[in-house]
């Protein structure tokens, strides 16, 4: 593939966080820079937020987020540009340790990103684990750990770089049903933003035996805003300033083999940018009418292309939601949602 | 991936295979099982090794298997390997790393084809060391190797390789490690072989091309007037009138079997060809008495005098072959015509005065004969038009081919327009 206009970084966080690196063109970075970049993963993967915000079930953690990306409308449109941008983490996790691989991907592509982030967690990251164990164990104080998973990280990088640019395929997860159990609406301008999540009542018994599928609503309506400033802050640090970022799909995992998406579709007319994302979670039994994330899709898109009002959305996606608007623009109403939704 | 549906990917044919066992074993009854299993391995054709040798590993790897496994299951996963082995090759056959980089090829190949089958192969053991393995990857997949040094040197290299590590009583798992170093050089071997194998047909293909291109250019080189003799001998036969579409598919043909679409040629690499060519078939397409009546360096004197004529009025040096052609035809047709009008009639001095009168009679020759200063002056000023189109040409983005193709509509345009104001005058 060709490497005109690509983001490419994998980093490794060991033990103590120490973050080791290795970013593609990356020579000409200034120290000052390269700090900054370094500091990426701990922006994505560990913000306090979804620390602090999870109190029923640890060890939620972010496997994927991925962002298309627009162009600024007064840019000219050229061939080999960024269309997407994709977060990947890989987490090793031993009864002392944890360490994490996590990539930066900007390319020009609709990435396979199953067969990158199968990869990253079957053989890039295991390999490190495994080359430092045998390397501790066999020649002991003398061995250089730096030198070692920096030629690690290379030689990751290379295989990633290598399966950049497959067509993406079809697999059986995405065939999974999923539960929606929120809605957040997200709405900006130039000048200002809101957003809002519909979920349902309150007092909903359902609501209750869902909680524990998802890490908490708290979480679930910080992380697109969150993760859409940064993705844009990234692109500027890779000294990319001609596109937007509009987060697709965020996906986490527990222990406990949960897996929770998050995902998004939007429209935006002038400078006018209408969100509609879902918070879908995987459960053993339903309790609601579980769909494909493709009829949810359409749901969405539907209802962005015709400006569908938001009740109208909600009864399509769920109709059990509750029609209460809850504000997520401000601490207070992230405290309130904390408080009433998340017990 | 579990175990049955590794099966279900890489398959043998276990029925057949076992036959064959039963079969090697009727025949080798009063033999010990290895020695029967290592006939039957090498009855496969698969391994290269000896009886002795595969008894050797067969022993060693017996002691090493889980209880529900026996021997002859590691036999088939010795044959299952080779299936493995065949799809992997075929696969790098097809596959191209980025600056042919080997690392690329062993983390590829590894991470698609191995680490599955290593999940798999584990379970056939119980506490075999990683070395053990690593050997195992190597006997397995690897044919040369194992015949260059015996099992036993093979497994001392693998132990100082790759330990098999415990924490307190947990193992801790270095299934990477082990792949790396039981296959990474069975890989880049392999590897070797694709590139080589691609260098050698890339130079297997260059040298049919430059073969090929030979052939072309010769096939190319000659003018060949097989209608223009054929139709020749029947018009001096019959002497019937020739159709015009007849003369015109005779000239076609005689000029395609040399130039060709999208070729260029230089005018003067052709001209003395086409000459000699058109005069040589005209000729031999003469019955007797006319061919005494027109000898051939009578005929290729009067056709090189066209030739010139027409070059006088058409000055481009390269062309396409194609626009050679239709420039050519018109000529050589007048040409034609002309000659089998006179054929029959009593001969005349020359004819090309004849021919050559309509044509030059538009630039306003007397009735003596043709204004030659006036064609010479047409002729300059022609000259002068393509020089200042050649540099003004120069400036633009303009292909070679583009810049021909302007040139030549422009002084077409040029002369028709010249030679009406001379005609008016």
């Amino acid at each position: 593939m060709a490497s005109s206009e690509l983001i490419l970084g994998i980093f490794y966080s060991d033990i103590n966080n120490l973050i080791h690196d290795s970013i593609k063109n990356s020579e000409n970075f200034s120290q000052e820079k390269r700090e900054k970049v370094r500091m990426l993963p701990f922006k994505f993967l560990g913000p306090v937020f979804l620390t602090s915000g999870i109190t029923r079930t640890q060890n939620w953690k972010i496997d994927l987020i991925e962002s298309s990306l627009s162009i600024y409308q007064e840019q000219p449109q050229e061939s080999g540009m960024l269309q997407s941008f994709v977060n990947l983490n890989s987490v090793f996790e031993t009864r002392e340790e944890i360490t994490n691989l996590f990539a930066l991907i900007g390319t020009p592509y609709t990435e396979d990103i199953k067969v990158i982030q199968d990869k990253m967690s079957g053989y890039i990251h295991p390999s490190i684990e495994q080359g430092l164990c045998i390397n501790r164990k066999k020649i002991g104080g003398i061995f250089r750990e730096d030198g070692f998973i920096r030629e690690e990280l290379n030689r990751g990088m290379n295989l990633i770089h290598y399966y950049l640019g497959s067509s993406r395929k079809m697999y059986w997860e995405e065939q999974v049903n999923y539960d929606c159990v929120g809605l957040i609406e997200r709405v900006s301008n130039k000048d200002d933003k809101s957003s809002y999540l519909y979920t349902f009542d309150k007092d909903d018994p359902t609501r209750k035996q869902y909680l524990s599928s998802f890490p908490s609503y708290y979480v679930m309506v910080v992380l697109p805003d969150f993760y859409e400033d940064l993705v844009k802050e990234t692109l500027e640090l890779f000294e990319i300033t001609r596109y937007y970022p509009n987060i697709r799909f965020i996906y986490l995992s527990n222990k406990m083999n949960k897996k929770v998406v998050y995902f998004e579709e939007f429209q935006e007319i002038k400078g006018n940018k209408r969100c509609l994302g879902l918070i879908l979670v995987q459960t053993n039994e339903s309790m609601l009418e579980a769909k494909r994330i493709s009829s949810y899709r359409k749901y969405l898109r539907q209802a962005l292309d015709i400006n569908k009002p938001i009740g109208e959305v909600i009864n399509k996606v769920n109709p059990q939601f509750s029609l209460h608007e809850w504000g997520t623009s401000n601490e207070g109403e992230l405290e309130r949602i904390h408080k009433i939704l998340d017990n | 991936m579990d175990a049955k549906e590794f099966q279900y990917q890489y398959p043998i044919n276990r029925e057949q295979l076992i036959g064959f066992y039963t079969r090697t074993k009727h025949r080798l009854q009063d033999r010990e099982e290895v020695e029967i299993i290592a006939n039957f391995l090498k009855h496969q054709a698969i391994i290269e090794l000896s009886i002795k040798e595969i008894s050797t590993i067969l022993n060693f790897y017996t002691k090493l298997l889980a209880n529900d496994k026996n021997l002859l299951e590691f036999a088939l996963e010795w044959i299952r390997a080779n299936e493995i082995r065949l799809k992997y090759k075929k696969y790098l056959i097809t596959t191209r790393y980025p600056e042919n980089d080997f690392t690329i090829a062993i983390d590829d190949c590894i991470s698609q084809f191995f680490l599955d089958y290593d999940n798999y192969i584990r379970d056939f053991f119980i506490d075999i060391k990683e070395h053990e393995l690593s050997a195992l990857y190597n006997v397995f997949f690897n044919r040369s190797d194992i015949k260059a040094r015996n099992f036993s040197d093979l497994l001392e290299w693998h132990h100082d390789k790759v330990p098999t590590i415990f924490e307190e009583s947990t193992r801790i798992m270095t299934n990477i490690i082990t792949l790396r170093s039981g296959l990474s050089q069975i890989i880049i071997e392999d590897y070797q072989e694709v590139l080589s194998s691609r260098v050698k047909e890339q130079e297997a293909r260059e040298e049919k091309r430059a073969k090929t291109f030979k052939d072309e250019v010769k096939e190319v080189g000659e003018f060949q007037g097989l209608l223009l003799e054929r139709m020749m001998k029947s018009y001096c036969m019959s002497k019937d009138k020739i159709v015009s579409k007849e003369i015109e598919n005779v000239i076609n043909q005689f000029l395609t079997s040399y130039f060709k679409f999208g070729v260029f040629y230089e005018y003067d690499e052709f001209k003395d060809q086409l000459t000699r060519a058109f005069a040589r078939d005209l000729h031999e397409g003469l019955t007797p008495p006319y061919k005494i009546k027109y000898e051939r360096n009578e005929i290729e004197l009067e056709v090189m005098e066209f030739m010139n004529e027409f070059r006088s009025i058409n000055q481009i040096k390269i062309l396409d072959g194609s626009a050679w052609k239709n420039d050519i035809a018109k000529y050589l047709k007048k040409f034609l015509i002309h000659f089998t009008d006179k054929l029959f009639e009593p001969k005349k001095t020359t004819i090309k005065k004849d021919i050559l009168k309509p044509i030059v009679q538009k630039f306003g020759e007397k009735e003596e004969g043709p204004d030659f200063r006036a064609i010479f002056d047409l002729n300059l000023e022609i000259e002068q038009f393509r020089e200042q189109l050649e540099a003004s040409l120069e400036k633009t983005d303009y292909g070679y081919v583009k810049k021909q193709s302007i040139i030549r509509s422009k002084i077409q345009e040029f002369t028709m327009e010249k030679r009406k104001t001379l005609l008016n005058k």
